[in-house]
C-alpha cells in the first residue's frame, strides 16, 4: 500500500488538472545525449525532471528538436518509447514514467463514502481504466527468474480492456525457433507456429504465462500489458524422463508407423461411451471408426471396408474366436474387465496373421496384478461381469479370471406371464489367464475361454451356440537381437438346434467346427535399418458340418451326418521393416499361404459350363483318409511403406493381397448364429482379396490432436453367395447352392481425434462403396443379370461422432452419435395370386435402401470419492441409448399373412433405452 | 400385489421392451410406378394322379403391393361394396397338356382364368408331362416335364387338444401316412376346412320393404312390414380352401413313414370351430424341385426371426417361352400323387363344458328410427337420430330382430317399434352359404 498513499500525497500538492505549458523553448543545438538533453531542457525550461537515468538507455533523440512547447518537445521525443510525463505546473516539476500514466483522478473507490452522481459520472466518462501504476515487483522477483516484462506504453487515448502480444519463441542452445510451443494465460492458449511466432491476446494489467512444450523446460513469466506489444521468449530444452519419451512415441504412432488402417481400442476407453443396456462393448466402438460398419443394429459380424463378415480374422489370446458376440450381436462375447484392448487392421496386416480377406481384429487380454488381488465387476440391467486378478508368485505369475452373465432369463421365468414364457434368452462366458514370467527373457501365457447363448423365440425350438478355445503363449529371447514367440491354439464352435414339438417330429441338430494352431515366429534385429519377422504356422480344420438326430420314442426324423470335412491350412513368412532413411520406413514382406482339403470324404465333379445340380453330377470321387483332395495357395504380398514429410505428418501407402479358404454359409441377409463355416474344396475355391491404399496422417498440438485422411480400393474373387432360396444347412452338395463371384470395393475415410484433456473423442466419417458381382452361366447362377449390385451393408456416408467431457475428476458426460445411410434392401416388383393367396414377386438384388440410420446416445458417469481407505472404488454409469427415439428401420421386408401381402419394417430399439450400471474395482 | 411382484412388474415390462419389444411395425406401401410391359403371366397348376377334371389357373402380376383389403368386414358397409382386390386373370388362353405316352389332353376355360380339362382324367406314375399354353397375345409358353413322383396313402387324420409354439391352446390337427411307391420324400399339404355357422341373433321375420322413395316431401314414402323369412339363413357352411404353404420332408429317409405331423392348429378361440367342423386334408407327393420352390415361396413371405431375415430374390416358374425368349413366369406347374381324407368334430368332444368361442362380430341390439328426414327437402335441420331402418334396409345392413324392447335397447335415442342387429348376427349368408354340403355328416 505504500506507493499509493505517496501517490495520494502528491496529488494533493499537484494540480487537479493537467495543464500545458506554453512557454516557447528554443533549442539551439543538437543533443547527442539524452540526459544532457534533459539536462539542457532542465535549464531552459526551468522544470525539474525527475527520471531514472536507465529508462534514457536507447532513447533516440531526433536530429532537430524544433522550438516549441515543453509539452510538443515532450511528445515529439518520447513518442516512439515507452515513456510517458506529466508535469506539475505549480511546482514546475516533470516526471518521466515508464509504461504509465499518471493518475490525475483519484480511483474510484478512494473516497469509501463517494458520491454516487459522481461515481456514475466516472463510470460514463471512463470505459477502460489504465493498467496499475505501482506493481509490488520485490513480492515477485523472489520467486521467478525472469523479471516482470512490461509491455507496451499506456495510451490514455486508447485504452483497451486487452491487449495483443506478440513475439517469438527460440531455443536457447542453437537458437532456432521453437514450434508447437503452448503459450497459455488463463483460459488463453496460443500455440507457435514453425517460425516459432505467436500472438496472444491478454486482459489489460498483470498476466502470468506459461508455456510448455515436448523437450522445452516449462517456464512461467509475468507480463503487465499496458498496450500492445511484443515479447520473445527464450527457452531451455529439457531431458526428458524415459517414460515419458515412450508415451510420446506411441502417441504419434498413427503418423510414425509404416502400416496404416490399423485402430486400437482399449477397453478401459470404451467404458464411458454409451451403448445399449450400459453394456460396454469394443466391437460397437469399433463400428465407430472409419471403414467399419455392420448391416444393423442388432446385426452379428463387422463388415471392414466393404469386406463380409466372414472376412474378419477375431483372435482372442492368438486363439480363432468364430462368433465374438452374445444374443444376436447386442453384446460383446467379452469381458470388459479381463479385456486390455483390441488392435484392428483394416488394411496389410502383420505378417504372422492370414487367412481372412478384409481384417484382423486381434483381442488381447489383460496380464494379472502380481502384486496383491484386484477385481473389477459391474451390475447392468441384464448382465452381471466380475473379473479377479490374482497374484500367485508375487512378480512373477498371476491369474486373471473373467465371468459374465445375463439375468434377464431368470426375470421371465419369475414371471407367470404367458406371452413371455415361451421366449428366453441366456448367455455367459467366462475366461481365466495364466501368466507366468520366468525372467527378463522367458515369459509364458495360457488362456481358456467358454460362452456360451441359449434362446428360444417359440417354445418348441431351443437354439445354442457356443465358442470354446484355448491358447498357450511362450516368448523367449534368443539372443540379444532375436525373440521367439511360440504359439499353440485350439477353438470350436458349434451350434444347436433342440426342437420338441407336439407332433412325431422332435429332433436335435449340432453343427461343429474345430481349429488347432501351431505357429512360431521369430524377430531379428539386424541392424539400425532392418528388423525382420519371419516364421511358420500350421492350422488343421476339423468340421462336422450337419447332424441331426431324432429325439423322443415316436420321432420320424431320420438320423443324417454330412461326413466331416477336414482340412490342412499353412503358412511360411519373413518380412522386413526396412528403415531407408529418418523419413523413409518400408515394411516388406511375403507370406506364402497353402491349404489343402484332406480326406476322407467323396467329392462331386460336375459337367463343364453347366449349373451344378444334381442332374449335373459327372462323377463321384471317393478319397482316402489323409489323402489330399485339392491344394489351393500362392505368395501374399504385404507391402506397407511410410514417408514423414514432418515430424507429425506423413503419407503412408500399402498393398497387399491375401486367400482365404474359410466361408460362411449364410442366407440371410445380415448374419444369423446358425450360418455355418465352410471349408474350400474341390468345387468351392479360396476367396481372394487385394488391396491398395494411400492415407495423410498429420498430428497436431503436441499430439492432442490426430488427423488423418485414407482411401482405399479394394477387390475381392471368389467370393460367395448363394442361389436364392438356397438351402445350406444338411445339405450334403453344397456346391450346388453355392454361386462365387467378385466384390469391389473403395472409400476414403476421415478420422480427427482428439486424445487428451477434459474434452476428448472422436469424429469419424468414411464415404465408401461395396459392390458384388456374380455372373454364372446360367441365369440361377446369375445375380441382378451379372451385373454388380449394392451389397447388404453397402452404407455410403457414415459418419461418427464421440465425445466426452469431464467436469470434475468424478463427473463426466458422454455422446455417442452416429449416422448412416439407410442399407440396401431387396424389393418386390409387384404381387401375384398363387395356392389362393398373394405373393410378393422380387426381382433386382438391392435395388432399394431403407430409410436412413441415426442415433445418439448420451451417459452420464459418475465416479464413486476419491477416498483411500475404501472397500470398493465404484463408478456409476447412466446410460440411455437412441435418446431421440428414432424408429431406425432394420429391415424392410414381405409377408403374406393370412393370403395377403403386408409390408414391415423391424427395428431393433426404436425407442430411449436407458440404463444404469454400476461398476466396482477393488 | 405385493411389493416384490411389483417390482417384478417393473422389470419385465423393462426388459419386455427392451429384449422383446424389438418391434415390427406395418409400412404403408404404394403401388409401383407405371411399366407398359404386360404384367409376368402366373400359371398355377397342381396335376394330380387322381381321375378328376384337372385345373389351371392363369393370371397376370400385379403392381399394386398393398392387397389387404377385402377381408375386414365393416357392418356399415353394404356387402360386396367395399373396397376389394381383383386379380388380373389370363382369358382366352389355350391349354393343353401333352404326356410323353402320346397323351393329349385338351382345357377349356370355365369361368375367367380357370382352365378345366375336358373330360376328367389322372396322371399315370411315370409317364411324363408338359403343359403348353397359348395365350390370347399369341406368345407360347411349354412347361419343364414334369412326373408324378410317388404314391403314398394318407393313413389317418385324427385332431387332439393341444397347445401351439406360442403357448396357445387348441385343437392340432394330425396326419400319417405310409408310402406306396415311387420317391416319396418331398410333400406339401392342403386342406378345405368347412364349418357350419348358426346365426346369434336370427329372427323367423325379416323386415320388407316395398315402395321406397326417400326424396318423396314433405317426408320419404315408403312400406315396411315385417313378413317371415323366405330365405333359410340361420344356419350355414363356409368352405375355404387353406392358403399357406404346408411341407414335410423325409429326405434321408426315404419310404419313412410319417406320423403325427400336424397340418392344422386352431386356437380354442377361434369362432369356426364352435359349431361342427370338418376338415378336407389332401397329401401331395411332389417331386424335389416342387418342394423347393414352395419352400422358397414360403421362406421369402414370412419372418421368422425379426434378427435375420432370409436373403429374398426372384423365384420363377418351370415355364418359359417356346421360342426361347427371355420372359419370366410366375407361379409353378407341379405334377403330385394325392391322398386324402376327412374328419369332423365339434367343440364339445374336446372342451366339453367348455365355454363356445365368441362370435366375431359385434352383435349389438339397436332400435333406430324407422324413417327420416327427406332427402329433397329444402331445409335439412340438424338430424340427431341415427341413420334410419328403411335406409339401412334398403342397404341390406341390418336385421330384423323383434319388437321394441326397452330390456335390450335401453338408451336408444330415437326409438322406434322395432330392435334390429347387424346383418351378419341374423342372416348367415354372409358368411357361408345355406346350402347343407354333400359331404356333411351331422
Amino acid at each position: 500500500m505504500r506507493p499509493r498513499i505517496k501517490m495520494s500525497s502528491l496529488f494533493k500538492k499537484g494540480s487537479w488538472f493537467a495543464i500545458f505549458l506554453m512557454v516557447q523553448l528554443m533549442f539551439s543545438q543538437n543533443t547527442a545525449n539524452p540526459n544532457g538533453f534533459f539536462q539542457e531542457l532542465q535549464q531552459k525550461s526551468g522544470y525539474t525532471f525527475f527520471y531514472l537515468e536507465e529508462w534514457m538507455d536507447g532513447l533516440a533523440l531526433p536530429e532537430n528538436i524544433p522550438d516549441a512547447s515543453l509539452s510538443e518537445i515532450l511528445d515529439t521525443v518520447l513518442s516512439d518509447t515507452s515513456l510517458n510525463y506529466y508535469i506539475l505546473e505549480e511546482e514546475k516539476r516533470v516526471f518521466l514514467l515508464q509504461n504509465t500514466i499518471i493518475y490525475d483522478e483519484l480511483p474510484l473507490s478512494f473516497y469509501q463514502q463517494s458520491d454516487t452522481i459522481l461515481q456514475s459520472q466516472t463510470a460514463e466518462t471512463r470505459g477502460n481504466l489504465p493498467p496499475p501504476t505501482f506493481f509490488q515487483d520485490e513480492v515477485v522477483q523472489r520467486k521467478r527468474q525472469l523479471p516482470v516484462a512490461r509491455v507496451g506504453r499506456a495510451d490514455e487515448q486508447d485504452l483497451r480492456s486487452s491487449y495483443r502480444l506478440s513475439g517469438r519463441v527460440y531455443n536457447a542452445e542453437n537458437g532456432t525457433p521453437i514450434p508447437d510451443l503452448a503459450i497459455r494465460s488463463g483460459g488463453r492458449v496460443a500455440v507457435t507456429d514453425e517460425r516459432g511466432a505467436y500472438e496472444l491476446e491478454l486482459p489489460a494489467g498483470y498476466n502470468l504465462i506459461a508455456t510448455s512444450a515436448m523437450g522445452i523446460q516449462d517456464s512461467e513469466r509475468e507480463v503487465i500489458m499496458y498496450n500492445d506489444g511484443t515479447l520473445d521468449f527464450v527457452l531451455q530444452e529439457s531431458l526428458e524422463q524415459l517414460e515419458e519419451v515412450v508415451v510420446e512415441a506411441d502417441a504419434v504412432s498413427n503418423v510414425e508407423d509404416a502400416i496404416s488402417g490399423s485402430e486400437e481400442i482399449s477397453s478401459e476407453d470404451a467404458k464411458d461411451i454409451p451403448l445399449v443396456l450400459g453394456e460396454r462393448n469394443i466391437l460397437e466402438v469399433a463400428k465407430a471408426l472409419p471403414g467399419i460398419s455392420s448391416a444393423g443394429e442388432g446385426a452379428t459380424g463387422l463388415n471392414v471396408r466393404g469386406g463380409k463378415t466372414d472376412q474378419n480374422l477375431v483372435l482372442l489370446d492368438d486363439a480363432v474366436l468364430y462368433n465374438p458376440t452374445h444374443f444376436f450381436g447386442i453384446f460383446q462375447a467379452l469381458n470388459p474387465f479381463t479385456t486390455e484392448k483390441v488392435n484392428i487392421y483394416k488394411g496389410a496386416a502383420p505378417m504372422e496373421f492370414g487367412g481372412r480377406l478384409s481384417s484382423v481384429l486381434d483381442i488381447e487380454t489383460k496380464n494379472g496384478n502380481t502384486e496383491k488381488i484386484s477385481g473389477e465387476g459391474s451390475i447392468g440391467p441384464v448382465t452381471g461381469n466380475l473379473a479377479l486378478e490374482i497374484p500367485l508368485k508375487k512378480d512373477v505369475s498371476s491369474l486373471v479370471i473373467g465371468g459374465r452373465g445375463v439375468y434377464a432369463d431368470w426375470i421371465l421365468r419369475s414371471l407367470d406371464e404367458e406371452s413371455l414364457s415361451n421366449s428366453e434368452a441366456s448367455f455367459f462366458d467366462g475366461i481365466i489367464k495364466y501368466h507366468h514370467k520366468f525372467n527378463e527373457n522367458s515369459e509364458i501365457r495360457g488362456t481358456a475361454y467358454y460362452s456360451r447363448d441359449n434362446f428360444s423365440i417359440t417354445s418348441d425350438s431351443l437354439y445354442n451356440y457356443s465358442n470354446r478355445l484355448g491358447s498357450l503363449r511362450w516368448a523367449h529371447k534368443l539372443n540379444q537381437n532375436t525373440t521367439g514367440v511360440l504359439t499353440g491354439s485350439f477353438s470350436s464352435y458349434n451350434f444347436g438346434i433342440d426342437y420338441e414339438g407336439e407332433g412325431n417330429g422332435n429332433f436335435e441338430l449340432d453343427y461343429t467346427i474345430n481349429e488347432s494352431e501351431l505357429r512360431y515366429k521369430l524377430n531379428t534385429r539386424l541392424n539400425n535399418a532392418h528388423t525382420l519377422d519371419y516364421g511358420l504356422s500350421a492350422k488343421f480344420y476339423s468340421s462336422l458340418p450337419g447332424d441331426v438326430r431324432p429325439t423322443g420314442e415316436n420321432s420320424n426324423i431320420a438320423p443324417v451326418s454330412i461326413d466331416r470335412e477336414q482340412a490342412l491350412e499353412g503358412a511360411l513368412f519373413i518380412g522386413d521393416e526396412f528403415r531407408a532413411s529418418d523419413r523413409l520406413l518400408f515394411n516388406v514382406g511375403v507370406r506364402y499361404a497353402f491349404y489343402a482339403a484332406l480326406g476322407e470324404g467323396t467329392q462331386n465333379t460336375y459337367q463343364d459350363g453347366a449349373p451344378r445340380n444334381r442332374s449335373t453330377v459327372q462323377d463321384t470321387i471317393s478319397y482316402g483318409s489323409g489323402e489330399f483332395i485339392e491344394t489351393y495357395g500362392g505368395p501374399e504380398a504385404r507391402f506397407s511403406a511410410r514417408y514423414l514429410i514432418t515430424d507429425d505428418f506423413s503419407v503412408k501407402t500399402s498393398f497387399n493381397n491375401s486367400y482365404q479358404f474359410i466361408h460362411t454359409l449364410s442366407n440371410n441377409t445380415t448374419v444369423s448364429p446358425i450360418d455355418t463355416w465352410k471349408l474350400s474344396d474341390l468345387n468351392i475355391a479360396p476367396q481372394r482379396g487385394f488391396q491398395a491404399t494411400l492415407g495423410f496422417f498429420k498430428n497436431f498440438n503436441d499430439n492432442m490432436y490426430e488427423l488423418s485422411l485414407e482411401g482405399y480400393y479394394k477387390r475381392m474373387e471368389d467370393v460367395l453367395d448363394f442361389k436364392t432360396g438356397a438351402d445350406l444347412l444338411l445339405n450334403e452338395n453344397v456346391e450346388t447352392e453355392v454361386l462365387q463371384g467378385q466384390g469391389k470395393a473403395y472409400g476414403v475415410e476421415f478420422l480427427l481425434r482428439k486424445n487428451r484433456g477434459d474434452f476428448n473423442g472422436w469424429l469419424s466419417y468414411t464415404y465408401s462403396r461395396s459392390k458384388y458381382r456374380f455372373d454364372g452361366s446360367t441365369p440361377e447362377e446369375r445375380i441382378n443379370d451379372g451385373e454388380f449390385f449394392p451389397s447388404n451393408f453397402d452404407k455410403p456416408h457414415d459418419l461418427s461422432v464421440i465425445a466426452n467431457y469431464k467436469f470434475t475428476r468424478r463427473y463426466s458426460v458422454s455422446m455417442n452419435f452416429a449416422y448412416q445411410t439407410g442399407r440396401p434392401v431387396t424389393y418386390p416388383v409387384g404381387t401375384f395370386r398363387f395356392n389362393n393367396a398373394d405373393f410378393v414377386a422380387f426381382s433386382d438384388r438391392n435395388a432399394f435402401r431403407i430409410p436412413d440410420y441415426y442415433r445418439l446416445d448420451l451417459g452420464i458417469n459418475i465416479e464413486g470419492n476419491h477416498k483411500k481407505n475404501k472397500l470398493a472404488h465404484s463408478f456409476i454409469t447412466i446410460q440411455v441409448y437412441n435418446v431421440l427415439g428414432r424408429n431406425n428401420p432394420y429391415s424392410v421386408f414381405f409377408v403374406t399373412d393370412n393370403g395377403e401381402v403386408k409390408a414391415l419394417q423391424s427395428s431393433i430399439f426404436a425407442m430411449p433405452i436407458p440404463s444404469i450400471t454400476y461398476n466396482f474395482k477393488f | 400385489m405385493n411389493f416384490t411382484k411389483i417390482i417384478y412388474r417393473i422389470i419385465l415390462g423393462w426388459v419386455t421392451l427392451v429384449l422383446l419389444g424389438a418391434c415390427v411395425d406395418e409400412l404403408e406401401i404404394e403401388t409401383l410406378g407405371n411399366d407398359d410391359e404386360a404384367p409376368p403371366l402366373v400359371i398355377e397348376a397342381v396335376l394330380s394322379d387322381e381321375v378328376i377334371n384337372q385345373k389351371v389357373y392363369l393370371s397376370r402380376s400385379s403392381q399394386r403391393l398393398d392387397l389387404e383389403t377385402d377381408t375386414v368386414y365393416n357392418p356399415n358397409i353394404p356387402l360386396g361394396r367395399g373396397p376389394r382386390d381383383a386379380v388380373e386373370t389370363e382369358s382366352g388362353a389355350l391349354v393343353r397338356l401333352f404326356g410323353d405316352d402320346g397323351t393329349e389332353y385338351a382345357f377349356f376355360e370355365s369361368e375367367a382364368g380357370l382352365y378345366q380339362s375336358d373330360q376328367p382324367f389322372a396322371l399315370e406314375l411315370g409317364t411324363s408331362y408338359t403343359l403348353e399354353i397359348v395365350t390370347r397375345n399369341g406368345n407360347e409358353y411349354a412347361s419343364d416335364p414334369i412326373a408324378v413322383p410317388g404314391k403314398s396313402t394318407l393313413t389317418n387324420l385324427y385332431a387332439e387338444r393341444a397347445t401351439n409354439e406360442n403357448g396357445e391352446e387348441g385343437i392340432a390337427i394330425y396326419v400319417d401316412s405310409e408310402p406306396q411307391e415311387g420317391d416319396t420324400q418331398f410333400y406339401r399339404y392342403a386342406y378345405e376346412e368347412t364349418y357350419k355357422i348358426v346365426s346369434p341373433l336370427w329372427s323367423a321375420n325379416e323386415f320388407r320393404l316395398t315402395d321406397y322413395d326417400p326424396c318423396a316431401l314433405p317426408s320419404p314414402t315408403y312400406n315396411l312390414s315385417v313378413v317371415p323369412k323366405e330365405v333359410e339363413n340361420r344356419v350355414c357352411y363356409n368352405t375355404v380352401a387353406s392358403n399357406s404353404i404346408l411341407q414335410l420332408s423325409t429326405a434321408g429317409n426315404p419310404g419313412g413313414n410319417i406320423s403325427k405331423h400336424r397340418v392344422r392348429f386352431i386356437g380354442k378361440d377361434n369362432f369356426i370351430i364352435s359349431e361342427r367342423y370338418s376338415i378336407l386334408v389332401q397329401q401331395q407327393v411332389q417331386s424335389a424341385d416342387a418342394f423347393s420352390f414352395y419352400s422358397n415361396l414360403n421362406n421369402f413371405s414370412q419372418s421368422e426371426n425379426i434378427f435375420s431375415q432370409v436373403q429374398p430374390g426372384a423365384i420363377y416358374a418351370n415355364v418359359f417361352r417356346k421360342d426361347g425368349a427371355n420372359e419370366n413366369v410366375l407361379g409353378y406347374v407341379s405334377a403330385v400323387g394325392v391322398s386324402d381324407q376327412r374328419l369332423f368334430f365339434n367343440f364339445e368332444d374336446f372342451f366339453p363344458g367348455e365355454e363356445l368361442p365368441e362370435f366375431p362380430f359385434n352383435c349389438v341390439y339397436q332400435s333406430p328410427p324407422e324413417s327420416h328426414p327427406s332427402y329433397c327437402s329444402q331445409n335439412p335441420g340438424p338430424n340427431p337420430c341415427p341413420l334410419s331402418i328403411i335406409e339401412r334396409v334398403d342397404l341390406g345392413t341390418i336385421s330384423y330382430f323383434s319388437t321394441y324392447d326397452e330390456a335390450l335397447v335401453p338408451f336408444a335415442s330415437c326409438p322406434s317399434d322395432y330392435v334390429v342387429v347387424p346383418r351378419i348376427c341374423g342372416d348367415c349368408t354372409l358368411l357361408g352359404s345355406n346350402v347343407e354340403p354333400d359331404f356333411w355328416v351331422e
